[in-house]
């Protein structure tokens, strides 16, 4: 990068990173990619979709939902939970109205 | 059994719209994971891919290769490496980017911080030490060159 050039250019070069200014204080909801594990407690007070690995218990306060290729250990409670096919639990507790999907 | 179709039926809606909503702060469709508000972690977290923590994350992140940005309400107590580490709200831990760190306007870090280029913007608070490791002169000289050859022209 130039020198003297705005502090935004550093903006332009994360491209997916953008926050946009506007969204950030409505609801976002959570999604877990496929390449991410965690290994702990998580709580969370809105939607939470899960595409990787969760070893440890979950507490929501809405959806969960558990999308197919994800791997769940632990115990889930929510008010929502909706996996699909294909999805891997392991020892898992679900407490919550629960509703199974086929995916796509 | 009506009912639980019905059930079905809503969540697979609600699923929907919260992909729109995903897609619309995005604004494309590369995969990033997103850590969003009233997210609280503790423990370990691994990653592969794009990372936008707006939670609360205690603990480690063992992220590399890809961004992450720890948006203005993201709050992370845990050390931090990924390829460009971009700062908005709170960090408590070291922060590690391999290509560069960027402490926006209103961040908060305290930490040491390892990169070798850093953008810190007016109004961001920083309290660490700063390793930027050695210069690749090579590197320097080549782009050097180009910028002249591109204004000769």
């Amino acid at each position: 990068m130039e020198p003297g050039t705005q502090a935004h250019r550093g903006d332009a070069e994360l491209p997916c990173l953008e926050t946009d200014e506007g969204a950030s204080a409505a609801v976002r909801p959570s999604v877990l990619g496929p390449t991410l594990v965690l290994r702990g407690e998580l709580s969370i007070g809105e939607d939470l979709v899960i595409q990787g690995e969760i070893h440890g218990n979950v507490v929501g306060t809405d959806t969960v939902v558990i999308k197919r290729g994800a791997r769940v250990s632990g115990q889930i409670s929510a008010t929502r939970i909706q996996f699909e096919q294909g999805t891997r639990l392991d020892e898992v507790v679900l407490t919550g109205s629960i509703a199974r999907t086929s995916g796509d | 059994m009506f009912k639980k179709n019905e059930q079905t039926e809503t969540s697979s809606v609600r699923l929907a719209t919260t992909e729109d909503k995903i897609g619309l702060v995005k604004g494309s469709s590369r995969s990033a994971s997103v850590i969003g508000p009233t997210l609280v972690f503790k423990g370990e977290l691994s990653a592969d891919e794009d990372l936008i923590i707006e939670g609360t994350v205690e603990g480690t992140i063992a992220h590399q290769q890809k961004n992450l940005t720890v948006g203005k309400q993201g709050r992370v107590k845990a050390h931090i490496h990924a390829k460009h580490v971009r700062i908005e709200g709170a960090v408590e831990g070291d922060v590690r980017g391999d290509e560069l760190v960027l402490l926006a306007r209103g961040s908060n870090v305290s930490g040491n911080i390892f990169s070798p280029r850093i953008q810190m913007e007016d109004g961001a608070t920083f309290n660490g030490k700063v390793e930027m490791g050695k210069r690749q002169p090579e590197l320097a000289v080549a782009k050097d060159s180009a910028m002249d050859r591109s204004a000769g022209t």
